[in-house]
């Protein structure tokens, strides 16, 4: 048993008989990483993606310590407007994504056991509230963006905590009318916001916070077309904190500082000829089999994963910030019809290259493993290789290993005997 | 002909070009094609409108964007080619100002879209003449609300329960009145009508929902759930724990597939309806009889007035419940060395009771209850691990039953999947009871489904893992599942433990850490339910609370215990 299963263990059942004792042990553990990450860091990692996992581990101590001076939001809600008044937006999918990346999962999930079929991302964040271990914040942010998870579980949250939530309904049609009401919701949002921090939203602080994310989103397209052809190595934890770089702290100096160091890094690494995967939905980044196959091995690499580009892909600029924003919102590949989702694949793939795309079906996330089949048929059809994998990016009862495994391996030996 | 699913539709705007709408739902038994274009974890419904398009039932449709389910469901539809003309109507999630603007844009998109297909004239008098009044229900009724339920279901639920009901889900209750104004004025009101009509499960805001939990006239609320609707399984218990009349929670994969247990929940949640209504008989002479007819063996007792047992006959249900069920107590009575016209009431419980007559039946839960009742007054919590079905029932102080879950279609959490890994593991049941109450390492069966579950078990093996511990694990994986059907109808103390698995002490112990409580564990098992129907009747029948009786009663029944066994594992592991 490795030391992060032995603490995340100990959390998760201290979690179940004292919430609040639980959070501060989790604290202590978050400290010692960040003080190893910042001192002692993972030399295999390029310079880029050891700032940034010491970054996202500074972020989520910071949370948890602060939780008065953050909110929940859900991973797609812009938060431009909230680092604008200083507070920091922590995500229900991504804080799940972390406490799974603890190992302190399962008690959470058991705590919200209403609905086995709810996605895992979703029920760790309702056990963990219930448990305590996730700090109650003072507000919620979400939206109907990518699925219906979030209009179940924020609500549920509101009303059983008395939480006040802001809901910003992206309408299903990609147009600019759309945008434009989008647009409005967000004007809405941050006077909900001012309201609730008490705090004002001075426009010229937004409209720097979103020229920071576009800056961000350009330096992640040419980092897109940069990876195609060298690599850096990396892991696919990396891969899972830059979702929350595209997210969470976009717009953030963070954010941004984080993408002008990769895109170096890439300017500088080596021409690379081995496997690329295109990865499509949700990495169960702390299953095994994942992590042995994909974490810095020169046979095969992540290139791009849509978690990550799947607003930054299709950014259209507007002067306007409320604009901007609700346009990565309505034009995210999780809109509208599934055309839309496999247009966007696309545009990245012309970019990185990949020999092959993984989709990966979360157990629990209706929209992706009922689109799964069409997906796979029209990348097929368009020559690109595509792998169903079905799995849980938390639940371990939902997970297989060997069959990861095995799928997994076959796809990529399939891949190389073909190139 | 436009087919729809969902009571926002303007149907009345079809109306508007002469043409006539029909709803799309009804159940069928099985989708087979649904699961092979969508995905298996989509729910019934949503497979069920897949099926509908391929079949060729819906060449014209209009879809809302509901769910996740629906947005999906729209994408293979138009992949499919089969739908001539196919709309996904936007729906927002609230009824404030800004989502009814844009739901009027949506209407006369749909509006337009249809002119363009059908090149059909839309005129408002037709429009305006198609709105219809509300219907008004008298009387008491049973409300059905939760996720979509079809006509049929809502007539089973009728059926079943004795009362009229009232279908609160997606169509049951669409009512819109008709839009004052002209113009653009009038597409606002006709949106807004829309929009304000009682809020379903998929809405945001559930206040409007809550209404329904407080009308007079409601007698009870039976709460649909969709396997794999996340709406409905999310709100459910939110739902019950706000109404003040008896409620009970039903779960469905929109299958036909599930009524024989729908039965059983419905039968009981009748039971509980009538509690109040039903005077107890009073019988101060004669026998009873009560027989459990299992699906695998049917027991008869016959009491006397003492509730002394005078007889008892187990016999292996073999050419039929009715049958068995006559066997047995022809048996019984025989070895009472009693007549038929002595005894003053037959009681049938178990899955055959529906082969008996109509004032004999009484479900297992009910039973159950009482009989853990009649074993110990105190008893709050029944947690029943048989063969096929787990069951967790709360009781309140005189036996009667407040709440009760039981597991789904599925085996996990049962003595069968039990019994089919003891088989993967290459051991019999009784040697697997043998283990499991310790182990040296921790390993955990993630998979609940009992497919997948055996494939990890005969991994493990091949790992040389320690089969204690693998046992052991298997116990936990059980005891998990149980504690979700507990935790459904609230965990009171103490509680009883019934059924074959209560044998099983790495099972018991697994289920004592998950719940933190400890188990008292009923001597007579699984099948002393005909035991119990006759106890439970007779105290009932004589007026007198049956633990009055009990010392006298218990000595004999004591002395079945090695009987009980027998078939404990006889009914418990389906031999
Ligand atoms: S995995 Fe799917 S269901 Fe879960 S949060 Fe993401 S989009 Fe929603
Ligand atoms: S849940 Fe609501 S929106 Fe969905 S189909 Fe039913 S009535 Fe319509
Ligand atoms: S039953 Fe639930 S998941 Fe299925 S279509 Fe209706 S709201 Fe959506």
């Amino acid at each position: 048993m490795s030391v992060v299963d032995a603490f995340g263990g100990k959390v998760g059942e201290l979690a179940v008989t004292d919430g609040q004792k639980a959070r501060s042990l989790m604290l202590l553990g978050y400290v010692a990483q960040e003080f190893r990450l910042k001192w002692f860091p993972d030399k295999r990692l390029p310079k880029s993606k050891q700032y940034l996992s010491w970054l996202i581990m500074r972020y989520m101590r910071g949370v948890l310590r602060h939780p008065e001076q953050s909110a929940m939001t859900s991973l797609f809600i812009p938060c431009e407007p909230l680092l604008s008044v200083g507070y920091a937006p922590y995500s229900a999918e991504g804080v799940s994504a972390f406490m799974t990346g603890t190992r302190c999962q399962d008690p959470l999930l058991d705590a919200a056991d209403e609905d086995p079929g709810l996605c895992s991302y979703h029920r760790i964040f309702l056990g963990g509230t219930r448990l305590g271990l996730l700090p109650t914040p003072p507000f919620l942010l979400y939206t109907n963006v990518a699925c219906d998870a979030n209009m179940i579980t924020f609500p549920h949250v509101s009303r059983t905590y008395h939480i006040p939530r802001f809901c910003v309904e992206v309408p299903y049609e990609i147009s600019q009318d759309s945008v434009r009401y989008v647009a409005d919701e967000l004007r809405e949002m941050v006077t909900f916001i001012e309201d609730q921090t008490h705090r004002l939203i001075a426009q010229d602080t937004l409209r720097s916070a979103v020229n920071r994310s576009r800056e961000a989103c350009s330096l992640y397209l040419r980092y897109l077309d940069l990876v195609g052809s060298v690599n850096v190595p990396g892991d696919v934890t990396s891969q899972m904190y830059e979702i929350m770089t595209n997210h969470m702290l976009l717009g953030s100096e963070e954010s941004l500082r984080y993408w002008r160091m990769a895109v170096s890094d890439y300017e500088k690494g080596k021409p690379d000829h081995g496997l690329k995967l295109l990865w499509i939905h949700t990495i169960p980044f702390a299953q095994m089999p994942v992590r042995t196959l994909l974490n810095f091995n020169p046979r095969v690499r992540i290139v791009a994963c849509e978690m990550s580009y799947e607003s930054m892909i299709a950014f259209q600029d507007d002067p306007d910030p409320y604009l901007a924003m609700a346009g990565r919102m309505v034009r995210s590949s999780f809109c509208g019809g599934v055309e839309h989702r496999v247009d966007q694949i696309l545009a990245v793939q012309k970019r990185v290259h990949a020999d092959g795309a993984v989709l990966f079906g979360h157990w629990g996330c209706k929209a992706t493993l009922a689109s799964s089949g069409m997906i796979k048929d029209e990348l097929e059809a368009l020559g690109l290789p595509c792998l169903f994998l079905d799995g849980d990016g938390c639940d371990i009862h939902n997970q297989s290993d060997g069959q990861t495994e095995t799928r997994l391996q076959a796809f990529v030996e399939m891949l190389e005997a073909g190139k | 002909m436009i087919r729809y699913v969902c009571k926002y539709t303007p149907i009345e705007l079809f109306a508007g070009f002469g043409v006539s709408c029909k709803p799309l739902e009804a159940m069928a038994s099985q989708y087979p094609d649904a699961d092979r274009l969508g995905h298996a974890n989509l729910c019934g419904f949503g497979k069920s409108v897949i099926q509908a398009v391929g079949d060729g039932d819906a060449e014209e449709l209009v879809l809302v964007n509901c769910c996740d389910v629906m947005r999906r469901v729209a994408d293979i539809a138009r992949k499919s080619g089969k739908c001539r003309f196919l709309f996904l109507l936007d729906l927002p999630h609230e009824d404030i100002a800004c989502s009814r603007s844009l739901f009027v844009r949506e209407i006369l998109r749909l509006k337009d879209a249809y002119t363009r297909y059908s090149g059909k004239e839309f005129s408002v008098e037709r429009f305006l003449s198609a709105f219809v009044p509300e219907k008004k229900a008298s009387g008491t009724y049973i409300g059905l609300v939760g996720a979509r339920a079809d006509a049929s279901l809502a007539a089973f639920v009728s059926q079943k329960t004795g009362y009229p009901v009232e279908n609160h889900t997606c169509l049951g209750n669409r009512f819109v009145p008709r839009p004052e104004g002209t113009g653009d004025a009038m597409w606002d009101a006709y949106a807004a009508a829309l929009l304000a009509q009682i809020p379903c499960v998929r809405m945001d805001r559930n206040v409007g929902r809550s209404a329904l939990y407080h009308d007079p006239q409601l007698a009870g609320v039976v709460y649909h759930a969709m396997k794999f609707c996340d709406f409905s399984q999310m709100e459910c218990n939110e739902a019950l724990a706000s109404c003040s009349v008896p409620s009970i929670r039903i779960e469905t994969d929109y299958t036909t597939q599930s009524e024989g247990q729908l039965a059983t929940r419905l039968e009981a949640f009748r039971e509980t309806l009538d509690k109040t209504k039903e005077p107890p008989m009073k019988i101060r002479d004669g026998f009873v009889a009560g027989i459990d007819s299992g699906s695998t063996s049917t027991d008869v007792v016959v009491m006397d007035q003492n509730q002394t047992i005078v007889a008892s006959v187990i016999l292996p249900t073999g050419r039929g419940a009715r049958a068995s069920g006559e066997e047995a107590l022809g048996k019984a009575l025989e070895e009472a060395g009693i007549s038929r016209d002595q005894v003053a009431r037959v009681v049938a419980t178990g899955y055959g009771r529906d082969s008996f007559g109509d004032d004999q039946r009484i479900t297992e839960i009910s039973c159950h209850a009482k009989g853990a009742h009649f074993l110990d007054p105190s008893v709050r919590t029944v947690i029943d691990i048989g063969g096929q079905d787990s069951k967790a029932i709360r009781l309140d102080e005189a036996g009667g039953v407040v709440n009760f879950a039981m597991n789904d279609k599925c085996a996990a959490g049962t003595g069968r999947f039990l019994e089919m890994m003891a088989r993967a593991l290459d051991m019999d049941i009784d040697q697997m009871a043998r283990m499991g109450d310790t182990a040296n390492e921790k390993i955990v069966i993630s998979s609940m489904c009992t497919v997948f579950a055996e494939s990890e078990v005969v991994s493990l093996v091949a790992k040389n893992k320690d089969v204690g511990d693998i046992v052991y694990a298997l116990d936990a994986s059980v005891a998990s599942k149980i504690a979700v059907l507990v935790g459904r109808v609230g965990l009171t103390e103490p509680v009883m433990l019934t059924g074959g698995v209560a044998k099983n002490p790495g099972v018991v112990h697994a289920l004592e850490r998950k719940l933190s409580v400890p188990l008292a564990i009923s001597p007579y098992g699984a099948t002393v339910r005909g035991h119990r129907s006759g106890i439970v009747r007779l105290g009932e029948m004589t007026g007198f609370p049956p633990w009055e009786n009990f010392s006298k009663t218990a000595g004999k029944l004591f002395s079945f215990l090695p009987f009980v066994i027998i078939i404990r594992v006889l009914v418990a592991y389906g031999s």
